[in-house]
């Protein structure tokens, strides 16, 4: 074989008998079979040979199509491989038998091509050089046919398969060819290169796609065909708790559903799976009811069937707790039908044990989280043993609950003990929810803000944070407590600030630092005169306007503000709290009073204001009225108070009996004149500020 | 590629058989296309609807489970993938089960389970497809379960799923009728239509089933006359085919080459895809040009044993070399 093209220098060097017969070119190279010949041939003999090549892979491919609609990528992938190796060996058996027997394939023969023997002893091609060129030419096809350029470029265009085969190919027609010119070498570089650019490029692209692709959770779904892995890993992993028996699929689904762990998809996925193989049904229709978000009617005949199925079952109980109840347009009548949902809703929470379906629990939770009724909602909470899945819902929950029973510490513990499970977005949600309540309820005098140092260490590895209002405010409010923003530092944070109202709220913390009072009361004033674009820096400019007040009437327009903002927006109650405790300082023990009032018939009176109320209705004059307060916050804060009242968290300094800075605790004593407070109060009636606890 | 053009389109009066089945298809596709076209559109709502066809996958999938052995191994399989929550086999699983008669016949009553407000509105549904089917001339016309009386054996060879499918089936039509019909007679056209429709429908009923799906088209009729011009001038005289193998002059025209070629262009691809597709699954009907082109086959062999007698004496006869000097101009003789 030849594999290097003999050139006739190199001939020259060789023996002379070998060359000699090495040199049956001369007369071969004057007719050299034309390029375009061979492509005409070689697309003659494809249309040819194609059927052929099809029939003999046919049940290759109706394996490799039952495999496909089986799934099984194994079996397709035998039944593909087995399928080219057929079609190659056809292709090899075809090439070699009409070499062996014409010297040419048919389409070869259509335009006049002989295949010869490269030395002049062999007149008909052997048997293994039709072979080996046959084989050759089927791997030259696999590698997208680019050695066949070789017939541009090489002396005799001879390809790979030529070569390895000591074979020439010669035209007897009229039409015959000489060695390549120059522009037929350049167009077979050129096209070789960009066709290997080509191909690197889709390549790299496909690679790119594997690695990088950004497929949705929902997209792999579809396509590998399986059920929700979040539900099926929390399955195998889940722990049932005392006397609870394992939930089902379905079940599982439902509570990470409700614990937000798994999307509406997802669920909607479990949901069929259960329908079709399950035999929790109604679980499956309630699911696939609350998964339903295109045709409202559909999850209605869902949600209808969830009830059907079986009564009362927990799907059933679920629903109650889920709709919002249909109130009739008579305001009586609403008001009664409104009253009796609340009924039903309640008696279904009470009703609930320890053996109650998870789901029930976790919805539970959130409507007693919704009513502040933080103690059950702790029971419950406490009910589930450690869930992966359910961390973070069950953590945030207790979190807040323990938040609300002002107990703070635990509330921390609780934190601290859970946060490193949590992926860096609920991290971030929980730190700044932590960090707000922290400054805005505690205040900046509270020494333990950790929940304010992990956002601002988020903030600090990933600035695009910042972009965000509702982070920035509160990463703003846990950093001026910190005193850690000092003139410089809010000079570069400026520009990395992505809202508007954010930026002028730096410009007048920054005028502050510079101790340019007037400055910064001017830039917070214009952002506490426009609710609609300073967004929640409405409250803080308000807020830090109250801050600098000096005397009551300093605190009109913010009070005004704060009157006309609707109280279910979010920091209402903050800026409240905020203009009470500026009274409380100022002395100012009516509007103290005022403000309060406003407050609790808003239910948004928190242990320090409840302090605060008590404190200036007994400066005030009103012990009467103190007295009530005081009752009414026995019962809201669920704590004893006076004298044996357990150490606060707010008051490390002042536990126990030690006199405290706003002077409540020696009040209180005095109110109650050293009784235990509860069982004495039950009776009175007072007006509350509180809600519900007359 | 490379084309049959074999006497190429003569005028009506040299094949008036071959354009009366011209005009009979033709008369059937104007007389139909336009109900033809708002059934089919009606129908493709339903069949684009993702939440019909899944619901329509899992009850089939209900069905294949019950009852495994009435099915093949591939519907098993993608009835095991249906049940396992893929959406994607459920639609394909869906989309199969229209051609399911066992399953279309007993859909309304079938205690399927699993969903059953979904399956409830797609009984509906299919309710309303079903009437829509009854009006859409493929299944008036074409051979299926709902209709296959003796008659349906022969209607559905005139009746055409839209123009592309009319328009090819006819071509072909014309060019081996008017081919035939030169040379043997109309009688033969007449007969190579109408027995290898019917040899294709009864070959598809055999080999494929007759389903739910109607069977129409021209294909089996015309590949009655490919396999009786294939296998009726193997020996006798090379036929006349276009050829566009480069988009340059010298590499296009007109080559006179073995009628076989016909064999492998056509037939072989067909028995391919019978080989390679499952009765369930292929929308072709493979089986049906197969039938055909063995019905042209027979006739073949019947006429070179003398059992079929020509109608008109053949140019061959004349000329000597079996192709009149009308079709085979002096220019092309050579390029054989």
């Amino acid at each position: 074989m030849v594999l290097k093209e003999i050139n006739h220098e190199e001939a020259g060097a060789q023996p002379a008998s070998v060359v000699s017969s090495a040199l049956k070119a001369p007369a071969l190279e004057t007719r050299l079979a034309a390029p375009i010949d061979r492509l005409a041939a070689t697309v003659a003999d494809f249309i040819l040979f194609a059927p052929l090549m099809t029939l003999a892979m046919s049940p290759f491919k109706r394996q490799a199509v039952e495999a496909q609609l089986s799934g099984n990528d194994e079996a397709w992938m035998m039944a593909c491989l087995s399928g080219g190796l057929t079609a190659a060996l056809v292709l090899v058996i075809y090439q070699t038998v009409c070499l062996m027997k014409w010297r040419a394939t048919p389409g070869k023969m259509i335009f006049g091509l002989r295949v010869e023997a490269l030395w002049p002893e062999q007149r008909a091609l052997n048997p293994m050089s039709a072979f080996l060129r046959s084989i050759v030419f089927c791997l030259e096809i696999v590698m997208l046919g680019l050695p066949w350029l070789a017939i541009l470029s090489n002396e005799r265009r001879r390809p790979f398969h030529d070569r390895i085969a000591d074979t020439i190919v010669i035209s007897k027609r009229a039409r015959k060819v000489g060695p390549p010119v120059l522009s037929e070498m350049a167009f077979s570089s050129g096209l070789l290169a960009a066709v290997l650019t080509c191909v690197a490029l889709v390549t790299t692209f496909k690679l790119t796609q594997m690695g990088f692709g950004g497929h949705s959770a929902a997209a792999d779904l579809e396509s590998s065909g399986d059920l929700c892995a979040a539900v099926g890993e929390a399955e195998r992993n889940w722990i049932p708790g005392t006397g609870e028996e394992r939930p089902s699929r379905i079940g599982v689904a439902l509570t990470l559903y409700h614990a937000d762990a798994i999307n509406q998809d997802c669920l909607k996925q479990e949901a069929d799976y259960a329908m079709w193989n399950g035999d929790q049904k109604d679980l499956a229709y309630l699911a696939r009811g609350l998964s339903e978000t295109a045709d409202d009617e559909l999850a209605q005949s869902y949600l209808d069937k969830a009830c059907e199925t079986t009564t009362p079952g927990d799907a059933c109980r679920a629903l109650t707790l889920l709709r919002e109840p249909e109130l009739p347009e008579d305001e009586i009548e609403a008001k009664t039908a409104q009253v009796d949902h609340e009924n039903q809703v309640h008696e279904i929470v009470e009703s609930l044990g320890p053996k109650t379906a998870p789901f029930l629990k976790v919805l539970a939770i959130r409507e007693l989280s919704t009513e502040r009724n933080d103690s059950r909602a702790l029971q419950f909470i406490d009910q589930f043993p450690p869930q992966k899945e359910l961390s973070y819902f069950l953590a945030t929950e207790r979190t807040k609950a323990l938040w609300n029973l002002d107990r703070q510490s635990e509330a921390r513990l609780s934190l601290q003990s859970s946060i490193s499970g949590f992926d860096a977005d609920q991290r971030i949600a929980v730190s700044r929810w932590f960090c707000q309540n922290e400054t805005s309820a505690i205040g900046c005098a509270a020494a333990q803000r950790p929940a304010c140092d992990w956002l601002a260490n988020a903030v600090a590895q990933d600035e695009d944070l910042l972009k965000n209002a509702d982070i920035t405010l509160t990463y703003l409010r846990g950093e001026t407590c910190s005193e850690r923003l000092g003139e410089k530092q809010l000079a570069s944070l400026k520009p990395k600030v992505g809202d508007e109202a954010a930026r002028t709220y730096v410009e007048a913390l920054e005028h502050l630092a510079k101790g340019q009072k007037d400055k910064g009361r001017e830039v917070l004033q214009k952002l506490a005169a426009d609710t609609e674009k300073s967004g929640s820096f409405f409250i803080e400019a308000n807020a830090r306007l109250a801050d600098l007040a000096g005397s009551p009437t300093d605190l009109v327009k913010v009070r005004d503000a704060w009157t006309k903002t609707d109280p279910s927006e979010e920091g209402w109650a903050f800026l409240g709290r905020h203009l009470m405790d500026r009274y409380n300082q100022l002395r100012a023990w009516d509007e103290t009073l005022e403000v309060g009032f406003k407050l609790g018939q808003n239910e948004a009176i928190d242990r320090s204001a409840a302090r605060a109320l008590v404190v200036a209705a007994y400066r005030a004059g009103h012990s009467r009225m103190a007295y009530g307060y005081l009752e009414a916050f026995a019962k809201t804060t669920r704590a004893a108070v006076a004298a044996d009242e357990r150490p606060r968290d707010r008051m490390p300094a002042n536990s126990g009996k030690a006199p405290s800075s706003d002077g409540f605790e020696e009040i209180a004593r005095e109110l109650l004149n050293g009784t235990s407070l509860t069982p004495k109060l039950r009776s009175r009636e007072v007006r509350s500020p509180f809600g519900g606890s007359k | 590629m490379i084309f049959p053009w074999l006497s190429g389109l003569l005028r009506p009066s040299k094949a008036p058989i071959t354009y009366l089945f011209l005009f009979l298809n033709c008369l059937v596709y104007l007389g139909t296309y336009q109900n033809f076209d708002v059934a089919d559109a009606q129908l493709d709502t339903y069949l684009e609807d993702d939440s019909f066809l899944e619901t329509q996958g899992s009850a089939f999938a209900v069905m294949i489970a019950k009852e495994p052995k009435a099915f093949s191994g591939p519907l098993r399989a993608l009835a095991l993938r249906a049940s396992k929550a893929d959406s994607n086999a459920r639609r394909t699983l869906g989309g199969f089960a229209l051609r399911n008669s066992e399953f279309m016949n007993r859909a309304q009553t079938y205690s399927f389970g699993g969903d059953e407000v979904a399956v409830g509105r797609w009984r509906m549904r299919l309710l309303e497809f079903q009437k829509l089917q009854d009006t859409n001339p493929s299944y008036l016309w074409g051979l299926s379960e709902k209709h296959n009386s003796w008659m349906h054996f022969f209607t559905y060879q005139f009746a055409h799923a839209g123009f592309a499918h009319l328009f090819w089936n006819m071509l072909f039509m014309l060019i081996f009728g008017c081919f035939v019909e030169s040379r043997l007679g109309g009688s033969f056209v007449a007969l190579a239509y109408v027995g290898g429709g019917l040899a294709g429908a009864l070959l598809f009923a055999k080999l494929s089933g007759i389903s739910y799906s109607p069977l129409v088209g021209a294909s089996g009729a015309v590949s009655g006359l490919i396999g009786l011009v294939a296998f009726g001038w193997w020996k006798r005289e090379r036929v006349r085919y276009l050829y566009l193998l480069l988009p340059t002059p010298d590499y296009m025209g007109v080559a006179f080459l073995p009628s076989w070629i016909l064999g492998i262009v056509f037939l072989l691809p067909d028995l391919s895809s019978y080989l390679s597709s499952t009765k369930e699954l292929g929308s072709v009907a493979y089986t049906a040009h197969l039938g055909g082109a063995a019905f042209g086959a027979l006739m073949a062999f019947a006429y070179s044993r003398g059992w079929l007698v020509n109608e008109i004496e053949t140019p061959a006869k004349s000329s000597g070399d079996g192709s009149s000097s009308e079709d085979k101009p002096d220019d092309l003789r050579n390029a054989s």
